[in-house]
């Protein structure tokens, strides 16, 4: 399959962030991807953009923006209404607690059968759960 | 003018894919894989932010700490600014 990447706003942090406890791994794992397409839906950029604004100030938080928007790498997702009340039935459906730009995330690496980058275990479990079963329901094996 | 042109299932399963990550149109699709010298305004690729943040890496000295993400965390939903 060709390689398709959502990215999700606790990887894009933890990459920015030199405190951050898996800011090595984080570089590391983008090292290795650098040339792969990447897919940040809205939703994502914002709460990135909030959470950095919040650690570090609005002046990072937009040298950050800059950056992110200036890669080639990186396009620009704006979720549609449809798409929308898709990741609510997510959220609602999801077997664990989770926020509503983690169920954006695990919806569009459904949709595109992609790959998350992401440090979120829960959110990595739902997708991949999602993904095999088409639901988010854990397999049972018999 | 447009042309019905025929490819493969894989290449087809593949756009569609490219197509629904996007939020483009097939022509859209097409055009942005046929596209030379990117995308205006889009001049720099992962390299150049990872040498950016290596530096400022290097001038770091606090120390590791667990981040969290969630907007929830950061006070957004009780703003008292």
């Amino acid at each position: 399959m060709f390689p398709l990447i959502i990215l999700d706003s606790s990887f894009i942090v933890s990459l920015f962030l030199q405190e951050d406890e898996n800011h090595d791994k984080a570089n590391q794992t983008m090292a290795l991807n650098a040339k792969e397409d990447m897919v940040l839906p809205d939703l994502i950029l914002f709460e990135t953009l909030t959470v950095l604004a919040g650690k570090r100030g609005q002046a990072f938080a937009k040298e950050t923006y800059s950056d992110m928007m200036a890669n080639q790498r990186i396009q620009l997702r704006y979720l549609d209404e449809d798409e929308k009340y898709e990741i609510l039935e997510v959220f609602f459906n999801a077997p664990k607690k989770i926020s509503f730009e983690d169920a954006a995330v695990i919806y569009l690496t459904k949709k595109t059968e992609s790959a998350a980058l992401s440090f979120d275990k829960e959110l990595l479990k739902q997708s991949w759960a999602m993904r095999k079963n088409g639901d988010g329901s854990e397999r049972k094996e018999n | 003018m447009s042309r019905l042109i025929n490819v493969s299932d894989s290449v087809y399963e593949q756009l569609t894919r490219i197509k629904r990550a996007k939020g483009q149109s097939y022509s859209e699709a097409i055009a942005g894989m046929l596209q030379k010298g990117g995308t205006p305004g889009k001049t720099i690729g992962w390299e150049e932010i990872l040498a950016k943040i290596k530096a400022r890496d290097a001038k770091f000295k606090g120390k590791k700490e667990k981040i969290d993400h969630d907007l929830i965390a950061h006070g957004v939903s009780f703003d008292h600014s």
